[in-house]
C-alpha cells in the first residue's frame, strides 16, 4: 500500500471520520459543500535514504530497493469549527497504535509532525477553517526487472 | 404575475441526446470518475460570438459550446458530458431558468481521456 493510503486509513480509523471525506489529493476532487470535516493528504516532497540492487540468478531478475523519507502534507478542513477543534487528532493517529500496527504491516515507519500550519487567510472570504501539518514515512519502493542474459555460448574447440 | 414559461418557444429546437455524465466518487480514499447515462432534450450550438468576446483574453481561444436543456436533470459546474461522437464538455457556468422551462450552460470542449 502506497504511503499517503497508509496515512489516510489510519487517519479515517482513528478519528472515525467517514472515508468519503478523506482522499489522496486530486485535481477533479469536489470538496464538500457542506460545513462538515473533510482531509486531503498530498506528497510533498521526499530524501532519498537509500538506493540499490541486487540480482537474484534463479529468476534473471533485478531486484530494485529505495528507501526514501517522504513527507507528506495532510490538510483539515471545514466551514465549521470541527478542523480547529479536532486538528490534533491527527497527530494522535499518526502515533496511535492503529498507526503501529499499519508500520508493521506495510513495512513503514511513521513520525508525527512537529508544528501546524494555520492556512486560513488563503481562503479569503469563504472562512473556511484550514489547517496543514505534515507526516512523515519512510518506506521502501522494490521493483523487480527481468534482464536478458548471456546464457549461449559457443561450444568450446580444444586446440591441440 | 408568473414568470413566462418558454419551454414551448423551444419546440422544434431541441432533440433529445443520449449523453454520459462523468461524475465523481471517493472510493478508497481516491477519487474515481464514473459514466452514467442521462438523456437532455437539449440545444447544443457553438457559442454566440458576442458572448465569446466576453470570455477572459486567455479563455476565448478555447471551443466554447451554448447548451440550451428543455428537459433533463439540473447539472452542476464541472460535470463532464460525453456525446455520442465522443466529444467531451465540460460545463463552465449554470443558469436555472427552471421557472421558464429550461436551463442554459456554458460549456467547453473537454480534454480527451
Amino acid at each position: 500500500m502506497e504511503p499517503d493510503l497508509i496515512l489516510c486509513n489510519i487517519i479515517q480509523e482513528f478519528t472515525g471520520i467517514a472515508a468519503s471525506r478523506i482522499v489522496v489529493y486530486n485535481q477533479n476532487y469536489d470538496p464538500p459543500t457542506d460545513p462538515g470535516i473533510y482531509i486531503v493528504v498530498s506528497f510533498s516532497e521526499s530524501n532519498i535514504i537509500a538506493n540499490g540492487y541486487t540480482f537474484e540468478a534463479a529468476t534473471n531478475q533485478y531486484v530494485y530497493k529505495t528507501v526514501t523519507a517522504g513527507q507528506y502534507e495532510i490538510e483539515i478542513t471545514s466551514k465549521n469549527r470541527d478542523a480547529l477543534t479536532r486538528k490534533e487528532e491527527i497527530i494522535q493517529a499518526l502515533q496511535s497504535y492503529q498507526a503501529q500496527q499499519y508500520e508493521q504491516l506495510y513495512n513503514v515507519s511513521i513520525y508525527r509532525p512537529n508544528s501546524i500550519l494555520d492556512l486560513s487567510f488563503i481562503e479569503g472570504a469563504s472562512s473556511l477553517h484550514r489547517y496543514q501539518m505534515r507526516g512523515i514515512i519512510h518506506s521502501v519502493k522494490t521493483i523487480t526487472k527481468t534482464v536478458g542474459v548471456y546464457d549461449k555460448f559457443r561450444d568450446q574447440e580444444v586446440l591441440n | 404575475m408568473p414568470v413566462p414559461y418558454l419551454a414551448s418557444a423551444l419546440n422544434g429546437w431541441t432533440t433529445p441526446i443520449v449523453f454520459q455524465v462523468i461524475t465523481k466518487t471517493t472510493v478508497n480514499f481516491q477519487t474515481v470518475e464514473t459514466s452514467s447515462p442521462i438523456t437532455l432534450d437539449c440545444n447544443l450550438q457553438p457559442m454566440p460570438k458576442q458572448d465569446l468576446a466576453q470570455k477572459p483574453t486567455e479563455q476565448r481561444s478555447w471551443k466554447w459550446w451554448s447548451l440550451i436543456v428543455r428537459e433533463g436533470n439540473l447539472l452542476e459546474p464541472d460535470d463532464v458530458l460525453t456525446d455520442p461522437s465522443g466529444i467531451r464538455y465540460r460545463i463552465m457556468s449554470v443558469s436555472n431558468w427552471g421557472e421558464s422551462g429550461f436551463q442554459k450552460y456554458e460549456a467547453i470542449e473537454d480534454y480527451g481521456t
